[in-house]
Order: C-alpha cells, then sequence, then structure tokens
C-alpha cells in the first residue's frame, strides 16, 4: 500500500509536471467569455464549437495561431444556437433541442434529443433541467409560443416536463435559479425555477423590445431593439438599470 | 418503309424538343429577382480598428469578456463597449470585420466568422487587432440563411444561384432580371 501511493505521488507529480511544461500554459489557464442564448459560437476550454447550419463544427484553439477544425458532424437542418454546460452542449434547431457530449472534447458524440414542432429555439441548461423558447412564426415555424423545460438527468431521453405559454420569447438567461425570457415587445419576464417543472412568475419589465440577455456575475445585459441595457442583479428578481448605449 | 423510319425519327425529335420546352419552361423565363455581387478575396480578408463609437444599423449578438461587451453590426463587424464602470458604459470602437455575425473570445485571441472564412484575431493590443490564422471556406453555402445572410438575398423569391470560388465572395445583393433556378422561401 505504501509503494502504492509513492508510486501515485512520483505519476501525479510527473503529470503535473508535463502540464506545466506545455508551451501553451498561458492559453491553457485564460478565461473565455460569455454570448448570449442565441450565439452560434462557444468556447470549452481549448475548444470551439460552432452550430453551423446542420454541422457542429469543433475547433482546437489549444494554441491560438493554429487553429485547427479538428470535427465536423451533421446534426440536422436548421440548427441555430449552441450552450455548453459542463460536458454537454445543447444545441437549438427549428425542430428540437440536441444535446451532444462533450465528454471527448474533439469528437462530440449525440447523447439525446428533444423533437417538437418548426420554431426557433434557443437553449440554457445547468444539471438537470433544459430551458428552451419557441417562437413560432412565419420564417421558423408553427410551433407554440412559449417555455419549453425539460428535465435532462437522464440526457438520453430528455423529458418535458413543463409549457409555458407566454407571447414572442426569444434569447434567455439563466442565473441560478432565475430565468430571464427576452419577449420581444413584451417584454422581460422573470422567473423562479428553483422547482422547474412549476416556474414562478416574478416580473416583468416592459420599457424596451428584448431580443437576448446576457447574465453576467451581478450584471444582466440586455440586446434591445434600440441598443443595450445594463441591470443590476444583486437582488435577481428585481433588476435595477444601469445604463443605456443606444444604437 | 425508309419514309416511315424518317417520320418516326422527326416524331421522335420534335417529342424531344417539345418536352425540353415544357420542362424548362418555367425556370428559364426571366422574373424579377436577385442578384449576388462579387467582391475580391483581398478586399473582404481585412479588418480595422476603428477608435470611435460608430452608430449601430443592424444590431446583432451580443458577447461579454471581462470589461467589454461587444454586439456584433450584422455583415461587418463589432461594437466594443467599455463596461468598465457599468453605470457609465458607453460605446468606444468598433472593429470591422465582412460578413461577421458570431464571435467567441478567450484569452488574448477573438474567433470569428469572416464570410465563408474563420479567423483568429490576436487583441493582446486593442488598437490593433491582428489576424494570425485563417481557414478558408468552412462556412458554405449550407450554412443557414439566418446566420450567413450574404449568401442568399435578403428576402424571399427567385435568384441567381451564386458561383462559389477561392477568390471571391458575394458581397451584396441587387435587383434583376434573372432565371428561376434558385428560390428563397
Amino acid at each position: 500500500m505504501k509503494n502504492f501511493i509513492i508510486v501515485s505521488i512520483v505519476i501525479m507529480a510527473l503529470a503535473a509536471c508535463s502540464k506545466d511544461g506545455g508551451s501553451n500554459a498561458d492559453v491553457a489557464s485564460a478565461t473565455s467569455g460569455k454570448g448570449g442564448s442565441l450565439a452560434r459560437f462557444t468556447i470549452v476550454n481549448n475548444y470551439l464549437y460552432v452550430a453551423d447550419g446542420y454541422s457542429l463544427k469543433t475547433y482546437n484553439i489549444s494554441n491560438p495561431q493554429n487553429t485547427e477544425l479538428v470535427n465536423s458532424i451533421v446534426v440536422n437542418n436548421g440548427i441555430e444556437t449552441i450552450f455548453a454546460f459542463k460536458n454537454q452542449l445543447f444545441i437549438g434547431s427549428v425542430d428540437g433541442m440536441y444535446i451532444y457530449s462533450i465528454a471527448t472534447a474533439a469528437q462530440p458524440a449525440f447523447v439525446g434529443a428533444a423533437r417538437h414542432l418548426r420554431s426557433c429555439d434557443p437553449v440554457v441548461a445547468n444539471d438537470s433541467t433544459a430551458f428552451v423558447t419557441l417562437l413560432g412564426n412565419q420564417r421558423c415555424g408553427p410551433a407554440e409560443d412559449g417555455l419549453y423545460v425539460y428535465d435532462v438527468k437522464v440526457p438520453t431521453t430528455p423529458l418535458l416536463i413543463n409549457k409555458k405559454v407566454m407571447p414572442t420569447p426569444a434569447g434567455i438567461g439563466l442565473s441560478d435559479s432565475i430565468l430571464y425570457i427576452c419577449q420581444k415587445t413584451n417584454g422581460l419576464g422573470i422567473y423562479n425555477v428553483q422547482n422547474p417543472a412549476t416556474p414562478v412568475f416574478r416580473k416583468q419589465l416592459q420599457n424596451y423590445i428584448f431580443e437576448d440577455v446576457i447574465p453576467y456575475n451581478n450584471l444582466l445585459i440586455c440586446y434591445v431593439s434600440t441598443g443595450l441595457v445594463l441591470y443590476d442583479i444583486s437582488n435577481k428578481t428585481n433588476p435595477v438599470q444601469l445604463s443605456v448605449i443606444n444604437n | 418503309m425508309k419514309y416511315f423510319f424518317y417520320g418516326f425519327c422527326i416524331c421522335l425529335l420534335i417529342s424531344c424538343f417539345t418536352k425540353k420546352n415544357h420542362r424548362f419552361y418555367d425556370y428559364d423565363r426571366k422574373v424579377l429577382g436577385w442578384k449576388p455581387i462579387y467582391g475580391a478575396d483581398i478586399d473582404y480578408k481585412k479588418i480595422t480598428y476603428l477608435p470611435t463609437a460608430k452608430p449601430t444599423v443592424k444590431p446583432g449578438k451580443i458577447y461579454v469578456y471581462n470589461n467589454l461587451i461587444y454586439q456584433n453590426e450584422v455583415g461587418s463587424g463589432i461594437h466594443i463597449i467599455n463596461n468598465s464602470s457599468p453605470a457609465a458604459a458607453q460605446k468606444v470602437a468598433f472593429i470591422s470585420i465582412a460578413g461577421n455575425t458570431d464571435i467567441a473570445i478567450k484569452g488574448n485571441y477573438l474567433y470569428a466568422n469572416n464570410f465563408m472564412d474563420m479567423i483568429v484575431v490576436d487583441i493582446s493590443n486593442a488598437t490593433n487587432p491582428n489576424i494570425v490564422k485563417r481557414i478558408k471556406n468552412v462556412y458554405n453555402s449550407t450554412s443557414l440563411d439566418a446566420n450567413y445572410p450574404w449568401l442568399t438575398p435578403p428576402e424571399s423569391g427567385y435568384y441567381e444561384c451564386p458561383k462559389y470560388n477561392a477568390d471571391s465572395v458575394i458581397i451584396n445583393w441587387v435587383k434583376d432580371s434573372v432565371q428561376q433556378y434558385c428560390r428563397k422561401l
């Protein structure tokens, strides 16, 4: 047993050494930014994933100056958004939400899907739940407007646990248990999703036409039709407007 | 018998023509539609840094990294908003990237689509962004309209089917008389 521990420590020390000795240690440790829910680009560690029309493209960015396209797989027609959470990618397409595992980062692998009527559908997710907004219209398709909540504890078979009909939902953002839903001319809906099967309405902001949103620490960055609006969300259910950046 | 054979041949030829005309008539007839305008490869590859705010005309996606917020100007670049003081956040600069809709940032590098290409931009010197890597033609004709709006015309209807080649890209669309082969729904 003692020998095993010593050997283990030596191996771990060696592994740590080889990692530190890598020429891109600075790059590897750099942080990445955060996009809105309409994003098609997302970075997870040393890989950039791109939802491109019908395919999911994987770029190795461990050495940025030598960025390489390492994988391209067909998902389905009309994929529009991508959201990464831990080891999974949640891809919104016009006919469903697709879950891919990036446990092997260079080779995303299909895990499961939830099909729905044709629509536009950004996704955000956490360990157990995926929140999808469906916006039916001429371009996107006939699905009923609303928030669709999927239990993804078993990601191979996402389970619809709630469908909340609401007008014109678009971009969404999740900050812990608070969900911000941009509803275009209908404002910004704020819901408590502590119990995801029953989202609880908390507040509706009405002053702007909301398109997309990024919760970033205590800041809520809103893309509205006339520009950007920043809110302080120290109190998550009661955003306080900080500034407006006009188009 | 000989004349019968010739007659048969003529009938065959006529049937051939009428069939062809019938099949292609609708497509060949020109209608008002959209025609692509191509730009030289060398022009669309340039990125430039403008150290002042620029009006947002076609607002696009948003991205945040540390104290800066980025908003895409659909098809032409990225507005940069200084957010070091959120109560007084303001637009401070613009990076022009032709055909851009999406970005992501890690460390000193910005990843962006530049028409059909993927580019990696070194932003360690904020006022002098510099392309350090280009992967050509990764976003092709099969990409979705919504993301790559220049690959199909701005409105539904017939359009001249684009030609794809290595040294030019579609930079705009104009109204023109076109055949009815390609159609945006």
